[in-house]
């Protein structure tokens, strides 16, 4: 077990993970981001916000890794018209 | 008796229901037996188990939980001092579910032979038992709907204040302020969300200036807010006394 931190940048701001987790490697942790990832995801888009949500994994000795997930929605039509 | 009886918490969650006589009152210290202590995680029933006592809890708080595939657990309940833990347990039979300690706890035994006897000799105090039952019922609804239809932020802040509210009727939160052994992974298996996000939450609670939670002492600073955030109304917990 090793003890990995999660901070997480998304519109409200930054957010450091001063607790951690203890968790076998890097891949239960990646895991954990990704669940962790899902349910932000989730709630962004019922409230309608688009945004990018980022996750940053570190520890002692791996990584860090970075997830990212961005939402963005652009209107083709005007898009295809060369509107803004 | 005593102000410390270990049976005292669950007269005070019946006083705040209706009234209780002096009779039914013995009759609950005629039927339970000596109190145990567990330890934070201890099982104190188990999944398969056909136990023939009920677990009152008279300190501490307790978690019901089902364990899915790969280990993943799912805290379906919090109980909390005064609450009568399993009596499901005596006319369910078998255990469709585990019950742990969640922190150091303490449990009076109830003996189901006992319980029968209440039933058969004291038809009010088996109405505030059954009503105890279906109040837990009725939380489970609650949690549901949180779960399903609350954003996850809603849903912990929901949780916050019912553990707030519930602990105050048996006198054991004051101004909003109480112990919480809860840790942020039974948190995060509560509320069916990974810890990292918990963890992310309870950070912008704490920056919003709507909670201080140290060391197992939440301190809610701003009640009204927080259950805004939570769209919480207590009617769920029946928190009014009545004749029952």
């Amino acid at each position: 077990m090793a003890r990995y931190f999660f901070d997480i940048r998304d519109r409200d701001g930054f957010f450091a993970d001063e607790a951690g987790l203890d968790l076998p490697d890097m891949d239960a942790a990646v895991a954990e981001a990704r669940r962790a990832l899902g349910e932000m995801v989730k709630d962004a888009l019922r409230d309608g916000h688009e945004e990018t949500i980022e996750i940053l994994i570190r520890d002692g000795s791996d990584g860090p890794i970075l997830l990212s997930i961005s939402m963005a929605s652009r209107d083709l039509k005007q898009a295809a018209e060369g509107g803004p | 008796m005593s102000p410390s009886h270990p049976v005292e918490p669950l007269f005070k969650r019946l006083h705040s229901l209706d009234v209780l006589s002096a009779e039914e009152e013995q009759a609950i210290l005629d039927a339970a037996e000596g109190s145990t202590r567990f330890s934070a995680s201890d099982d104190i029933v188990k999944e398969g188990d056909r136990p023939t006592r009920s677990a009152l809890l008279s300190r501490g708080f307790a978690a019901r939980y089902r364990l899915v595939e790969g280990g993943k657990r799912q805290i379906t309940a919090i109980h909390v001092a005064g609450d009568f833990v399993d009596l499901h347990g005596f006319l369910l039979k078998e255990m469709d579910h585990s019950v742990a300690a969640l922190g150091p706890c303490e449990i009076v035994a109830v003996p189901h032979r006992n319980l029968k006897r209440i039933t058969e000799r004291f038809p009010h105090l088996t109405r505030l038992l059954w009503l105890l039952t279906l109040i837990d019922g009725s939380i489970h609804r609650e949690w549901l709907v949180g779960m399903g239809r609350l954003p996850a932020p809603a849903q912990a802040a929901h949780l916050i204040c019912e553990i707030d509210l519930r602990l105050a009727l048996v006198g054991l939160s004051r101004d909003h302020a109480f112990r919480f052994p809860a840790t942020q992974t039974d948190l995060a298996d509560t509320l069916g969300l990974s810890v990292v996000h918990v963890n992310r939450i309870l950070q912008e609670l704490r920056a919003e200036g709507l909670l201080r939670w140290q060391q197992q002492a939440v301190d809610i600073l701003d009640f009204p807010r927080l259950a805004e955030l939570a769209e919480f109304d207590a009617r769920y917990l029946h928190l009014n006394s009545d004749p029952r």
